[in-house]
């Protein structure tokens, strides 16, 4: 095989693989065209804010930002006090949008500030941050908020009389961004402004790599040391990538929560880290290149796979949860292995050059 | 006012916050009507159950392979020996041998393969390892289901194919270890002595393996790579002897759990399982680089000791249960603590 | 920190809590009880027909009895109501205060044409041995009170 073409496949491995597993599951699978399309569009409109959020630390050399996961903390948090007051409609998703900002963007400040304490090892860190900042999420969620931090509506407390209830309906604010410019094409309900306030924040991070901040940067994602040293301030640089990723899965949690309708206060947030990053993977990019068509790809690739895997296990091996259990396989080893080839590239780079300076130096 | 300063930092400020928060926590039971002997019998048939895994980070650590989150292969090595000593039907002393040694086996195969794996990622291999667990723990969900176990303790009920996710090992060796020479002290104190014994004796054996010429080729590689390869030391393959290592401890640790605890926990069960080991040893004042035993005896305590306290106090005070929250916030905060303390010292 | 981004800071600032507290005027849902029972202002009698059809917001109007509560949920503060009682048609604009809720909309006295102010009113529920059903019956419930001038 000659050398490009090869450097091509093992670059767009994870895609690729993808890509052929979906093809061989959906003929196996039996769904119809027609649910499957709607099902995507749907979660297009869902998902693909939160993934955004992910471009940046990328960009800035910081890796996998598993810390977004306190964003989305955040946005619910700014969820549960809308719905406490009572706000409905799309006031509520803005202001709900708004309360989450201050919150995110100290949870941002926190993230980036510790990451920067453990450089190359930032996705580990903010891995296990998330861990940490749910234990505290927890804290303030089944035990301050009807305690200390005063809710309003009895209904959204637990009958002990304080904590916020497993499940917190989003009756006044369901799929309000959703349903705000309906369109349906074919028999399909397409949801117009959530698209729109996708390409709105996608244009935001197109600006955003043009000014100076995010020359700065995307420098200090290439080369740490002669960034610093050419004057641009990598540590105060990298904590804003991370703070702007924060705020912006604040805002891509409120999109998701509005569709799906529901809180679930304990577990609405977890996954959500592990999801938009696999799909970003699955959508092409690595750990230290992305881009906004590797966004939209992946988000199509992992609802399809998402979709298409219990069924196609029930099909084939006659059991629906062997699909599940193979679609959550999929989605972790298809980090393990972006991570793989990230580190291995790395590797082999650095025994490359550490091979020429001694050649070099022989010589 | 100095010695205070410097011993803090020394010992660890969240080390030293833990301790006392625990000392707190044992003053406290008494007053507030919480059974102590009971408690302290908890807590070490808790160390027993756990200790094992904790000696798994060990080796890893000393290597230079950071903090194994990718414990879970080295557990589902053991639920394998588990499943298979079950299928087999032996009880007692036999089948809990046959657990331990067919989950050395795979063990020890499970081991080389990801050591083989670390080694092509030296500098990324903790993020790596727990994505490595995770997708073998849902990739054996899928063998859980197909593969042809009979055992009808196990399977589903009414003609189902496939593992129940829950499996006891009543009647096979439950507490073999735990009951075994163990004595009680008053009504509410029990010494599982069994427990401990293999705990100290397993940790005896890493001891000398570490003093031993191989150990301490492993450890300089984790010392320092380049003087070890220097001496002629294989890097790789010291680096593949302790993911073995650690990965077999592992198989042998989730085996003993399994016996005090009374089921074997399939499927999700493994998902997390490294996080705890990893904490404790941290708690005991490892760092990423760095791990003795007296890390794993004093680490597996303080962990267990809160892990067992924290809800009984708090519970008699306040009526109300913070445990599980309590827990997350103290082992991922530990964790967090090693993850940034060591750029300070290496700087 | 110079003087001019601090300015420039503080006014976004300022603009986001004038836009939240906007966005909780214009936001803020309300539990609207639109009731038929007769009431009594200033000493005048409003009572209204056996039946009377209601709609507010131009959703679908729904048949109501001589005392009878509905139920409705709006979001933000003003909405309108559309009356038809026999062949007298009334459509009419009011707004609910944003801190009041559940918020008690008078049929009797719109169609009567009382003064505005006792549209609306605060509705207090009755005290907690009756269930839901017997409130919804209007036997023993007492009469609305209306807002004092």
């Amino acid at each position: 095989m000659s050398s490009r073409l090869r450097v091509f496949f093992i670059d767009n491995a994870v895609a690729i693989l993808i890509l052929l597993l979906i093809a061989f599951a959906i003929p196996v699978a039996k769904l119809p065209a027609s649910f499957l399309a709607q099902e995507i569009l749907m979660r297009l409109g869902r998902d693909t804010f939160l993934v955004l959020a992910l471009l940046l630390p990328i960009m800035a050399g910081m890796g996998l930002n598993f810390g977004m996961v306190l964003g989305a903390m955040a946005g619910q948090l700014g969820l549960i006090f809308i719905s406490d007051w009572g706000i409905v409609g799309i006031p509520g998703l803005l202001l709900a949008m708004i309360i989450s900002l201050p919150i995110s963007v100290c949870l941002g400040w926190v993230c980036g500030s510790i990451m920067n304490r453990a450089k190359g090892r930032e996705m580990v860190t903010g891995f296990i941050l998330a861990f940490f900042m749910n234990g505290i999420y927890m804290m303030i969620v089944l035990y301050a908020m009807g305690s200390i931090i005063p809710i309003f509506n009895p209904e959204l407390l637990l009958s002990r009389g304080y904590g916020i209830r497993n499940v917190v309906g989003l009756d006044g604010v369901r799929q309000s961004f959703d349903n705000l410019i309906p369109l349906h094409v074919a028999g399909l309900k397409i949801p117009v402004f959530s698209y729109l306030l996708i390409a709105a924040g996608a244009g935001l991070l197109i600006w955003f790599r043009r000014t100076k901040l995010g020359q700065d940067m995307r420098a200090v994602g290439q080369d740490r040391a002669v960034s610093g040293a050419a004057g641009i301030p990598v540590e105060r640089t990298r904590i804003l990538a991370i703070m702007i990723s924060t705020v912006l899965a604040g805002i891509g949690q409120v999109i998701f929560l509005q569709n799906l309708g529901t809180i679930n206060t304990t577990s609405s947030h977890e996954q959500i880290g592990m999801f938009s990053i696999a799909a970003l993977l699955i959508g092409g990019a690595s750990v230290t290149k992305a881009s906004i068509p590797n966004v939209i790809v992946g988000v199509i690739l992992f609802h399809l796979l998402f979709l298409v895997s219990p069924m196609a296990g029930k099909n084939l091996i006659g059991s629906g949860m062997l699909g599940e259990y193979f679609r959550q396989f999929v989605s972790y080893g298809v980090i393990a292995l972006a991570l793989v080839l990230y580190e291995w590239k790395r590797v082999t780079r650095e025994n490359d050059a550490r091979a020429t300076l001694r050649a070099g130096g022989a010589a | 006012m100095e010695a205070v300063k410097r011993f803090t930092a020394d010992f660890g400020l969240p080390r030293l916050l833990i301790t006392v928060f625990l000392l707190l926590l044992f003053s406290a039971a008494p007053m507030v009507g919480v059974n102590l002997p009971s408690s302290l019998s908890d807590v070490l048939i808790r160390v027993g159950m756990n200790g094992i895994m904790v000696l798994a980070m060990v080796p890893m650590i000393q290597s230079g392979c950071g903090l194994n989150f990718g414990l879970s292969l080295g557990v589902l090595a053991g639920l394998l020996g588990a499943t298979i000593s079950i299928e087999s039907g032996r009880v007692g002393l036999a089948g809990f041998l046959i657990a331990i040694v067919v989950g050395q086996v795979f063990g020890a195969l499970f081991g080389f393969g990801y050591g083989k794996l670390l080694n092509r990622v030296k500098g990324g291999e903790m993020m790596i390892a727990t994505y490595v667990g995770f997708s073998s723990v849902m990739a054996m969900c899928i063998a859980w289901v197909v593969l042809p176990f009979k055992s009808p303790t196990m399977i589903w009920g009414y003609g189902g194919s496939g593992l129940r996710t829950t499996i006891s090992v009543e009647g096979f060796w439950r507490h073999i270890l735990d009951d075994f020479l163990a004595f009680h002290l008053g009504e509410n104190f029990k010494f599982p002595t069994g427990a401990v014994l293999v705990f100290l004796l397993v940790a005896v054996l890493v001891w000398v393996f570490f003093h031993l010429k191989l150990g301490t080729a492993v450890t300089a590689v984790g010392l320092n790579a380049t003087y070890a390869k220097a001496s002629g030391i294989s890097i790789n393959r010291m680096r593949i002897i302790s993911v073995m290592m650690s990965t077999m401890l592992g198989a042998l640790g989730i085996v003993v759990f399994q016996q005090s605890f009374g089921f074997i926990q399939l499927y999700d069960g493994p998902l997390y399982m490294a996080f705890p080991a990893v904490a404790a040893i941290l708690i005991g004042g490892a760092t990423v680089n760095k791990a003795t035993l007296a890390n794993v005896f004093i680490g597996t305590l303080l962990y267990q000791g809160i892990l067992t306290m924290t809800p009984e106090v708090f519970n008699a005070v306040l009526k109300i249960d913070m445990s599980d929250v309590i827990r997350v916030i103290v082992s991922n905060g530990m964790i967090l603590y090693a993850l940034t303390r060591t750029m300070k010292v290496a700087k | 920190m110079s003087a001019r981004s601090l300015f420039q800071r503080s006014c976004v600032l300022a603009g986001l809590v004038a836009l939240s507290a906007f966005l909780f005027y214009i936001g803020k849902g309300h539990t609207l009880l639109i009731d038929t029972n007769a009431v009594t202002l200033d000493g005048k009698e409003f009572s209204c027909a056996d039946s009377v059809s209601v709609s507010i917001d131009g959703h679908e109007p729904e048949s109501m009895g001589r005392a009878e509560r509905t139920m409705v949920q709006v979001g933000g503060p003003r909405h309108t109501i559309t009356i038809e009682a026999g062949d007298q048609k009334l459509e009419q604009r009011f707004s609910v205060p944003t801190f009041l809720d559940p918020a008690l909309v008078s049929v009797p006295a719109i169609l009567g044409g009382a003064p505005r102010r006792y549209w609306i009113g605060k509705f207090t529920a009755p005290p907690a041995e009756e269930t839901p059903v017997e409130q919804m019956q209007q036997q023993d419930s007492p009469a609305p009170e209306a807002p004092k001038p």
